[in-house]
This record gives structure tokens, C-alpha cells and sequence, in this order.
């Protein structure tokens, strides 16, 4: 009995010492996106990263995705416990001008120059992901996509068009291929040509975004944008454009559903405009099959310039809070790191070298995971319309839905809305 | 004497120490908060950079802003009309079960009170659908009209969309305080009204309602301070359009904080929204104390 007690006792003791003399681990907290089909993968370079680096430990927390950005502002406001976070191009310009990331140290990476850095990713894709401002590179590119058209082939040949040629490529073929694809019943439409989210204005304000660079105005900057409003003309012609889908050309009916990607999916629209390479995930979760659907690029101005759907994307950032800024440039380097886990799931990472020299994204890998990679997305990708990197960014989103929602719901003149919306962007910075 | 006087001071302390944890959860989580958003309301900050003083700056901005003129303006008509309806219809529902006319009362009660306890954003989600054009109460609505509005898509219809939802989903509640308050009325009143003569309705108007004013002014109150916050339903179901048209304060404010990053307008907001429930209050409270109700 006195053995045993002594043992426990002597047990305990060098337990006590064992822990005593551990150093506390170093803890990166990063905050992420939750999505169901990416978060394995993530989380795989948690236990990457902490193999490399055994007295790291990792807190990857994975937020939804709409309350992300308010809560890392929170969080930072806070001063509160945050490495690194992800943002996309569209918020992160109010961060970066709040000077809430460092800018890239290249030594997280082994490299010399934040220029041996850039050349890892597709040319301008930092830019595009919004990681670049005023100068300087924040951001690590975690996704680029861009926006492309996707019509339903089995709606098509039912209203008499061939697939193979009769894929729109102006906006006035679109209009009518669309129309085409109407279908009414009794007086109720109960299929769309084509639809856009009616409830929400960012989708709307990206299609328009890429009709108005198009046509030549500057919607990708601040500057760009405030100049933009002294063209009256271009601006009449694209809300006209848009809202015509609703007003005159009767292809989308707002009141038969809100959400185009599902309203898409379930077969109650015959095209929309807001999908990447993703897509073909999401549409797995729906009723219409892939073999029925085809992206196509977005329809142009015969008259405009050659730019193609809204390019996306997400960055990951050092926080200014961050406790070793180069060991978390090294993590978000090993987050950075699978683009070819992430492609198979229809995610398209930017990465054309890893650290350690070798090819990140395998261009066969895209081309069997996405169907009509080469066809599409590739050339696409190449010329996206650039999303508005600006402070008030969101305010203007809303003043531009709040102009072609004046058109198609409350029957307002193009003209008298483009001229409520001058004064909008006007007030917003001034 | 001084033996008394201690042990009730005793007593109050005691008192004090038992109320002490609901006071504190009260003034971390309702105090304090109501307190800084006050503060707040005279700064500019959107959380990223440090808050600057601008005094009345908001609140002059808010006088002048279409949006917020707006969003008033349509939480005032959606209140009202809500109000009025959940009141009337849950006083009348409380009146036809607490008949004899009426049988099988508790199933009624129940299918009456059951989308009290459904989940808000459930309820806006399916009523969603349903308002669509091939949804199933525009279905109805052309079958017994010829034509049905464009429920969610016209500013004139959205509004009274939301009404219908939310009076549906809350009048269950408000029948249940009326039924309460009918309850307590003295059967004797009745028994000696009708030896007076007095038929329904003036029996209604002479003795019901006189009886029950303090549930109808806890019903109303309690009504209007639920309704005029009201967030759920108009963000789930339309996110404050058709243009505008179903924007309420509450929505705003969320969206000025949350979407603009306009903490401190947001915060001028809600004082305006405070000042404004309170001034309801008060005029209410006054109104019924002073026994202007049923003569």
C-alpha cells in the first residue's frame, strides 16, 4: 500500500514537472469561410502546418460566410485574438485603407522580394483577389472566379434553338434566345428566360458592373466610378439594357422566384449570369442535370469593349494584431498550398508555383474537374470585369440596385433613375 | 422601536442581494448597451478606424436622408396596421371562444395559437414561396379573383404581404392575454347588466371592455413595442424591397451598421426609435389610466 502511494505520488510529481517545463505552443488564429465541400481541405493544412511546425498550434475558425466580415471587423476593433483572416475583393479595400493587414513579407514564403512572391500567382490575380492598395500587396490569392453565362441546352432544343450555334454572344441575341425560353401558362410565366437574385443587389450591381466596363465606363475604382457618372449616356444605355430584361423584352418575371441559382437549378429560368467554375457543385444539389446545362462567355456590346463577366476572389491577409506576421505569412503560404484538392471540388485557386519551386495548379486537373474549362472559363478568366475596390463599395452596390430596382418595380424613367443615381454616387463621396 | 426599524433595513438589504443578479444581467446586457448606442449616436465609426465626434451631425442627417424619412414612414404604416388587426382579431377570437356557441374551443385555440411557436424565419421562408406567382396564395387569389397582385414584386402589395404573415404568426399570442383578461371579468356584471336589459353589444361596450382596460393597454403596448421593432419577417421575406417598400427602421438601422459599416447613424437610429416608443408609451399609458376608454 506504501509502495503504491509512493509511486502515485513520485507519478504525479514528474507529471507536474513534465508539464511545468513544456514551453507553451505559439497560437495562429486565422478566420475563414465555412463550406462544406472546402472545409476538409482546409482543415488538412492545419495538420500540414503543424507537422511542420510541432509548437504551432493552429485555431482555424470557420464562420458563414455572410456574418465573416462583421466579425472580423468586431474582432479587430476589439483588438481582440486575430493572426490572419480571408476576405474577398469586394471588402477589402475598407480594410486595407484602414491599414487592418500588413503588407506581404517574403520571407514567410523563403523568398527574397515580395516580386519572387507575386510571380507564384497568375499574373494580376492579387489585384484582381483585391489584395493589392495603394501601392503595396497584402494578399494572398485563395480564389479567383468570374462570373459567366449558363443556359439550360434541354430548354433550348424544346424551343427549337441548336446548342452548338445558337449560344448568345451580344446582348440582343441574348434577349432573344431568352425569349425563346419563356415559358407561360394561363397568363402566368412559369419559366424564365433569364433571372437575376431579386432580393439581393449585389448580384444585379455585378451583371450591370460588367454591362457598364463594357461600355466603356470605369466601375473598378473609386475614381473610375465618380468619373463614370458624368457619362450619362453610357450609364442610360446600361440600366436600360438591364431593366429591359424585366420592362420590354418580358424575359424575367421577378415574382416567379428570388434566388437566381437555385430558380436556375430547379429549371424555373432558362439562363442566368451569376455563376463560376463552383457551379457545377451547386447544381449537383438541384434537379437539372449537368448534361443539360452549358456556361457560355458573357454576351458583349458589338460596339464595347471585350470584357467578359465579373472576376471574384478571395485573399488572406495578416492582421496588424498578428504576433509573428512571417510565421503567419508561412501559414497562409501552407493555406495557399492544395490548389489541386481545390480545383477537383470546382474551386479554382490562382497559384502557379509552390514555395518549394513545383507546379501548384495542374492545368489537366482543371480541364477533367471543370467541364468547359479550356472552352469558357480559361478565356474568361483572362478578361473578367473588375469589381469595385472602394471604401463605400457596399453603399454604391446599393445605390445602383436602388436604380434599376426604382426601373422595374416602381416604373421610374431610365433617365430620371440614372439622374437620382448621379446624385446618389455623388453624396456617397463626397 | 430601534429593534423594528433594523430588521427592515435588514430586509432590504437581503432584498437587494436577491435582486442583485437580475440587475446585473440587466444593466450589462440592457443598460450599458442602450447607454453606449446613446453615446454612439454622436460619433462616426465604422469599427476599423478610431471613432470620431461629430455631435448632431447624424441625427441632422437622418432629418434629411429620403431613406430614413422613408423607412419611418413605413414602420409607422406596418405598426398601425398590424396593431390594429392582431388586436381586433385576437379580442374577437377571445370572444368567440369564451362563447358557448362555439364547439371543439381548445383544438381551435390551439391551430389559432400554433404559429406562435413556429420559428420566425421558418414562417417568413414558407409564406415566401407561397406569395410567389406559382405559389399557392397567388394560386388561390386568381382562382377566386381572376388576378392576383404581384405579392412580393409590387410596392403597393409587399407591404400588406408582410402584414398578413405577420398578423397570422402573432395574433395567437394577444388571444391568449385577452382570453386572460376576459376571465377576470366578474360574471356578476353580466348577470346584472342583462337584468338591466343590456343586450351583446351593450354589454360589450359597458361592461367588457371597460373591465378589461388594463389587458387591452398591455396588449396594445406590449403590441406596438413588438411591431415596431419588427426585423425577421421583412428581412427573411423581401430584405426591405420591392425598392424600399417593405424597409423598415429596424432593417435599415441593421443595414446601415452591418452592410455600410455606419456604426454611429445606425446608433442615431435607434434613439430615434427609443424616443418614439417611449413617447408611445407614456401617451398610452395615460390615455388608459385617465379612464377615457368605454365612458
Amino acid at each position: 500500500m506504501v509502495k503504491r502511494l509512493v509511486f502515485c505520488f513520485v507519478g504525479f510529481l514528474v507529471l507536474v514537472a513534465f508539464s511545468w517545463g513544456a514551453a507553451p505552443k505559439k497560437v495562429i488564429v486565422h478566420y475563414h469561410w465555412t463550406e462544406t465541400i472546402y472545409d476538409p481541405i482546409d482543415l488538412n493544412a492545419v495538420k500540414i502546418f503543424e507537422k511542420k511546425h510541432p509548437d504551432v498550434e493552429v485555431k482555424l475558425l470557420l464562420l458563414p460566410d455572410g456574418d465573416r466580415a462583421n466579425i472580423i471587423r468586431t474582432v479587430l476593433a476589439a483588438n481582440g485574438q486575430i493572426d490572419s483572416f480571408a476576405l474577398t475583393n469586394g471588402e477589402s479595400a475598407e480594410f486595407l485603407s484602414a491599414g487592418q493587414a500588413v503588407p506581404i513579407d517574403p520571407k514567410g514564403f523563403g523568398k527574397s522580394s515580395v516580386d519572387d512572391v507575386v510571380k507564384m500567382w497568375t499574373p494580376g490575380a492579387i489585384q484582381t483577389c483585391g489584395g493589392y492598395w495603394d501601392g503595396k500587396y497584402y494578399g494572398i490569392p485563395f480564389e479567383l472566379s468570374d462570373y459567366v453565362g449558363w443556359i439550360n441546352v434541354a430548354f433550348m432544343k424544346e424551343a427549337g434553338l441548336n446548342p452548338k450555334t445558337d449560344i448568345p454572344k451580344t446582348w440582343a441575341d441574348f434577349v432573344t434566345v431568352a425569349k425563346k425560353l419563356v415559358k407561360v401558362d394561363n397568363g402566368v410565366t412559369v419559366r424564365n428566360g433569364f433571372m437575376c437574385n431579386s432580393k439581393e443587389g449585389i448580384f444585379n450591381f455585378l451583371v450591370i458592373s460588367a454591362m457598364m466596363e463594357q461600355l466603356g465606363l470605369d466601375w473598378g475604382t473609386e475614381k473610375g466610378m465618380i468619373a463614370s457618372m458624368s457619362q450619362t449616356d453610357a450609364l442610360v444605355r446600361g440600366l436600360k439594357t438591364y431593366t429591359d430584361f424585366v420592362t420590354t423584352d418580358k424575359i424575367w418575371d421577378p415574382a416567379l422566384a428570388n434566388n437566381d441559382r437555385e430558380g436556375f437549378g430547379t429549371g424555373k429560368s432558362g439562363i442566368f449570369l451569376t455563376g463560376g467554375t463552383w457551379y457545377w457543385g451547386v447544381l449537383d444539389t438541384y434537379s437539372v442535370k449537368r448534361k443539360d446545362v452549358q456556361p457560355f462567355p458573357y454576351p458583349r456590346f458589338p460596339d464595347g469593349k471585350d470584357i467578359g463577366g465579373m472576376g471574384y476572389g478571395n485573399c488572406l491577409y495578416v492582421s496588424r494584431l498578428a504576433k509573428d506576421p512571417a510565421l503567419t505569412f508561412e501559414w497562409l503560404d501552407t493555406m495557399t498550398s492544395q490548389p489541386n484538392e481545390f480545383i477537383k471540388q470546382g474551386l479554382h485557386q490562382p497559384r502557379v508555383w509552390l514555395s518549394n519551386g513545383k507546379q501548384a495548379l495542374d492545368p489537366t486537373l482543371a480541364r477533367k474537374y471543370i467541364p468547359y474549362y479550356d472552352q469558357v472559363f480559361k478565356g474568361e478568366l483572362a478578361k473578367p470585369s473588375v469589381w469595385l475596390s472602394s471604401t463605400k463599395g457596399n453603399q454604391v452596390t446599393s445605390a445602383v440596385w436602388d436604380a434599376i430596382s426604382r426601373v422595374i418595380y416602381q416604373n421610374t424613367g431610365v433617365e430620371d433613375s440614372v439622374t437620382q443615381l448621379q446624385s446618389d454616387v455623388k453624396g456617397i463621396y463626397q | 422601536m430601534q429593534k423594528a426599524s433594523y430588521s427592515v433595513t435588514r430586509l432590504q438589504r437581503h432584498g437587494y442581494v436577491f435582486i442583485l443578479p437580475t440587475l446585473i444581467f440587466f444593466s450589462l446586457f440592457l443598460i450599458y448597451p442602450m447607454l453606449s448606442a446613446f453615446r454612439l449616436s454622436f460619433f462616426q465609426w465604422d469599427l476599423l478606424t478610431p471613432q470620431k465626434f461629430v455631435g448632431v451631425r447624424n441625427f441632422a442627417a437622418m432629418a434629411h436622408d429620403p431613406q430614413t424619412i422613408n423607412s419611418y414612414l413605413r414602420t409607422l404604416h406596418f405598426s398601425v396596421i398590424s396593431v390594429v388587426a392582431i388586436n381586433l382579431m385576437a379580442f374577437v377570437f377571445a370572444l368567440l371562444f369564451g362563447s358557448r356557441l362555439i364547439r371543439h374551443k381548445n383544438l381551435l385555440q390551439s391551430l389559432v395559437f400554433l404559429p406562435v411557436i413556429l420559428s420566425i424565419v421558418a414562417v417568413g421562408v414558407v409564406w415566401e414561396f407561397m406569395y410567389q406567382s406559382t405559389g399557392i396564395i397567388s394560386i388561390v387569389t386568381r382562382a377566386i379573383f381572376g388576378a392576383s397582385p404581384a405579392w412580393l414584386t409590387s410596392t403597393v402589395a409587399a407591404p400588406y404581404a408582410i402584414i398578413i404573415t405577420f398578423v397570422w404568426k402573432s395574433v395567437g399570442y394577444y388571444m391568449v392575454i385577452y382570453i386572460a383578461g376576459l376571465l377576470d371579468v366578474p360574471v356578476s356584471l353580466y348577470e346584472a347588466s342583462r337584468m338591466d336589459g343590456a343586450g351583446f353589444w351593450a354589454q360589450l361596450y359597458y361592461v367588457t371592455i371597460p373591465s378589461i382596460k388594463n389587458t387591452i393597454a398591455l396588449a396594445v403596448i406590449s403590441c406596438v413595442i413588438f411591431t415596431f421593432g419588427q426585423f425577421s419577417i421583412q428581412y427573411v421575406i423581401t430584405k426591405g424591397g420591392p425598392s424600399r417598400s417593405t424597409e423598415i427602421l429596424s432593417l435599415l438601422l441593421f443595414r446601415q451598421a452591418f452592410e455600410f459599416s455606419k456604426f454611429g447613424y445606425s446608433a442615431a437610429i435607434s434613439v430615434l426609435f427609443f424616443v418614439t416608443l417611449l413617447v408611445f408609451s407614456i401617451f398610452q399609458l395615460r390615455l388608459f389610466k385617465s379612464g377615457t376608454v368605454g365612458g
